[in-house]
């Protein structure tokens, strides 16, 4: 019998062999297309984090205690203007945060600043106004001068409220205003404590209305933040899971 | 029935017509597919580089100039210890941080022990912080062509040029003091 094999001598490929090739080929290639998106997409995210070309701004915490316990500055995109003044904590009559209602009020040539505001005997519909606005929440004790006079009430009464909505009464302290006021001396004033006050809100007002008995007197009010002494002893933070935890040791002294 | 053995060396003309005409649209491919998405790429991926060390660079700024000595030791004592106090511009290349230390602390920036002070500068073409105090480095980003600090009164504009393979970059940080 005759054999049918034979060598095949051929070097070339079949034009099925190129073709399955360039298929491969093609299959390979399409795999980058993930990688590219996904180059893309990190690439957009980053940017849209921190680009070039832009200016973006570092600001720190606004609470002191965050800023201690390790809240780095916010990196953001709009500009947050110049740093907020610290608050006001001393208003003298004239200034800006003291407002009066009603009608009756008159200069009185002495005071903190040789000059104060007076009202007659009245029936408590007018009255005198300090405003502090941006405080931090906290203690604080609230101080009062007024030049004395033997024709003043002795018995003015300052309210103290908390908040400027729906204000909360700290307190009504009941002061003799014909003789100086009875406490430190600052700028070469006396100072009488009205006492010390919890403040929750950031606003805190003063008023002085009128009263039957006598002349008012309405000159300044200082306000002293009353704070503890804090000294964080150990601060151990726990990145183990989502939910960030840290324990903080401290030591609270308080005031005297 | 005799068959004779193939002997064919060579292709045909049809071989090498298809075969020249898949070679060519093989080159236009790959052609298209390196300017398409290859090029792009590692053109993405060496901006996404420069991206990842401009926001280290920001976050290790970020932590200096939140208000405290940002080590581990700046957590601890009262509010006054190791506050943030002063701030220098070397040159407009190299930035100084001052924080508060001492028993108790003074309240100044003395730019000397006790307080403790972190510099940011370039060294070759790295940016690295330095906390002088311990004398110890650590490199904030690699591929930094130029770095600049200008004062703004009370904020520093911070300016990193950045440049790797061919890319260059720049980033604007404007800090406000604590």
């Amino acid at each position: 019998m005759m054999s049918t094999r034979f060598r095949c001598l051929r070097q070339g490929s079949t034009f099925l062999e190129l073709l399955v090739a360039f298929m491969v080929l093609c299959i390979a290639l399409t795999g980058l297309v993930p990688l590219v998106a996904m180059q893309s997409r990190q690439l957009a995210r980053l940017e849209r984090h921190f680009s070039p070309g832009t200016t973006r701004y570092l600001v720190p915490a606004a609470n002191t205690w965050a800023q201690k316990l390790g809240a780095a500055a916010a990196l953001q995109s709009t500009d947050p203007g110049l740093k907020p003044a610290p608050p006001v904590l001393e208003i003298v009559n004239g200034d800006l945060g003291y407002s009066e209602t009603g009608s009756g009020w008159q200069d009185n040539p002495a005071g903190l600043q040789g000059y104060s505001r007076i009202h007659p005997a009245g029936n408590g519909s007018n009255s005198a106004q300090w405003t502090f606005t941006r405080m931090q929440p906290g203690w604080y004790t609230v101080l009062a001068t007024w030049p004395s006079a033997i024709n003043q009430a002795n018995n003015a009464a300052y309210s103290i409220y908390d908040g400027t909505s729906t204000p909360t009464l700290r307190g009504s302290i009941v002061v003799d205003q014909t003789a100086p006021p009875n406490g430190v001396i600052s700028q070469g004033q006396p100072w009488q404590s009205l006492g010390t006050f919890p403040i929750r809100s950031t606003t805190l007002n003063v008023i002085l209305s009128d009263i039957p008995s006598g002349q008012v007197c309405a000159d300044a009010i200082w306000l002293v933040p009353v704070r503890n002494t804090v000294t964080v002893n150990s601060f151990t933070r726990s990145l183990t899971d989502p939910t960030v935890s840290a324990t903080v040791s401290v030591t609270v002294v308080t005031p005297q | 029935m005799i068959v004779r053995p193939n002997q064919r060396r060579g292709f045909t003309l049809i071989e090498i017509t298809v075969s020249s005409i898949l070679l060519a649209l093989l080159v236009v491919l790959m052609g298209k597919i390196w300017y398409g998405m290859l090029r792009p790429t590692s053109y993405m991926a060496a901006r996404a580089r420069l991206d990842e060390e401009a926001a280290l660079a920001a976050a290790a700024l970020a932590r200096d100039l939140g208000g405290y000595y940002s080590d581990p030791a700046g957590r601890l004592g009262t509010q006054n210890l190791y506050k943030f106090v002063g701030r220098m511009q070397v040159s407009n290349k190299q930035l100084w941080l001052c924080y508060d230390a001492g028993n108790p602390p003074n309240g100044t920036a003395d730019w000397t022990s006790p307080d403790i002070v972190i510099d940011y500068e370039l060294d070759g073409t790295s940016l690295i912080r330095r906390n002088q105090s311990t004398n110890s480095t650590f490199v904030v980003a690699q591929y930094v062509q130029n770095l600049d600090f200008l004062n703004l009164g009370d904020r520093v504009q911070i300016q990193i040029t950045f440049s790797y393979r061919g890319i260059t970059q720049t980033y604007t940080v404007v800090a406000r003091d604590p």
